[in-house]
């Protein structure tokens, strides 16, 4: 259970920071700021921003999920070497 | 700083009763010995008389008891069961702490800062609001200037565009520390009762012990509420077409990061 809150939270941490950044870039560039855009992260797309006659279109690509959920395991693993640390410290104390 | 000329005063929801000293927001209470009891008893006095009282009830020879009240009053204090009623005016202390940094400049260790423990009433969450307010609006403020006075030499080259957005940065900073204790204190609305504990580097709403689903809660609501604040906002700013304003946001956003076990909120949140 620790584990499943752990990776959640972290889920829910990188989101939003990517999320941020992702509508600054996207503000940006609607207001004009930046023209044609494409992040990549490997084959991965994150954001794609394309100035066309019609307007300005922003897509953001599956790597933002993949961020997200790469924070959460980043999370998880971080609270269980806490957990194994904190036990180990017990330990001696006993 | 605490200096023999200083007071000290026992705060709203810590009591003295029979020889125990009940700590009504955390539901706890610890057993103080009879000197303890005396300077409890004497608050309100300057240390440096409760030391004297001290000395002839015990026996004990001046500097003792002068160091003993000294080293109560400091553990008492960073504990948040007592606060200290300065003798001497800000610019004073001020100095006297720039003087004691110094000599531990070779120890590269900041000289320990005093906290202040302010009530925090949580029957209601209109009062817990105003309470969060009340104590930390000072702080969220000051927090504001310092951003805004940090950002400003960057944002004067940047033009007037640039002087607003470290404007909305400074003021963004600010309302995410309102926020983020906030979101805490109103999740232990009708829960626990709870005080805040501030000092120079930390804040902490302090509350008994709670159920894990709760504690859950109420560590994840702190770090929670900003960043969702900050989403929405960076989501408005798409819509408006202003990137200043995402940028704004980031304050706001930055809190997301009290979600992992970076933090102890992130930490208390997963239970460990």
């Amino acid at each position: 259970m620790r584990y499943l809150k752990a990776f959640l939270l972290g889920t829910l941490a990188a989101a939003s920071l990517a999320g941020v950044a992702l509508a600054a870039v996207s503000a940006a560039a609607m207001s004009g700021t930046v023209d044609d855009l494409r992040i990549e992260l490997g084959p991965v797309l994150f954001l794609d921003i394309e100035s066309t006659d019609a307007g300005t279109e922003s897509t953001a690509g599956p790597a933002v999920g993949l961020v997200a959920v790469a924070g959460g395991l980043l999370n998880a693993s971080a609270m269980a070497l806490l957990a194994r640390r904190r036990s180990a410290v017990k330990g001696n104390e006993r | 700083m605490l200096v023999p000329e200083d007071r000290l005063e026992v705060p709203t929801g810590v009591v003295l009763r029979d020889g125990k000293l009940e700590d009504v927001a955390r539901g706890a209470t610890v057993a103080v010995n009879p000197a303890a009891a005396v300077v409890l008893r004497a608050g309100g006095r300057p240390l440096r008389e409760i030391a004297r009282d001290l000395e002839v009830a015990f026996a004990i020879d001046a500097a003792r008891a002068r160091d003993d009240v000294l080293r109560f009053a400091w553990q008492l204090n960073g504990l948040g069961l007592a606060n200290v009623r300065h003798h001497h005016g800000r610019l004073w202390r001020g100095l006297q702490w720039l003087r004691l940094a110094l000599r531990l400049l070779p120890s590269a260790t900041l000289p320990p800062s005093l906290t202040r423990r302010l009530p925090l009433d949580t029957t209601t969450s209109w009062r817990a609001l105003a309470g969060v307010v009340r104590a930390l609006v000072g702080r969220a403020l000051l927090l504001a200037a310092v951003a805004v006075v940090v950002l400003m030499p960057v944002a004067a080259v940047g033009g007037a565009r640039s002087l607003v957005l470290a404007g909305a940065l400074g003021a963004s900073a600010g309302l995410a520390l309102i926020a983020h204790e906030t979101a805490h204190a109103l999740a232990l609305v009708r829960a626990s009762p709870a005080a805040i504990v501030v000092s120079w580097r930390r804040i902490s709403v302090i509350h008994a012990e709670l159920t894990p689903r709760r504690r859950t809660v109420v560590a994840a609501a702190g770090p929670l509420l900003p960043a969702t604040f900050g989403l929405a906002i960076a989501a408005l700013a798409v819509v408006v077409r202003l990137p200043e304003l995402a940028v704004g946001a980031a304050p706001l956003a930055g809190h997301a990061v009290g979600l992992t076990v970076i933090t102890s909120d992130g930490r208390r949140a997963c239970g460990i």
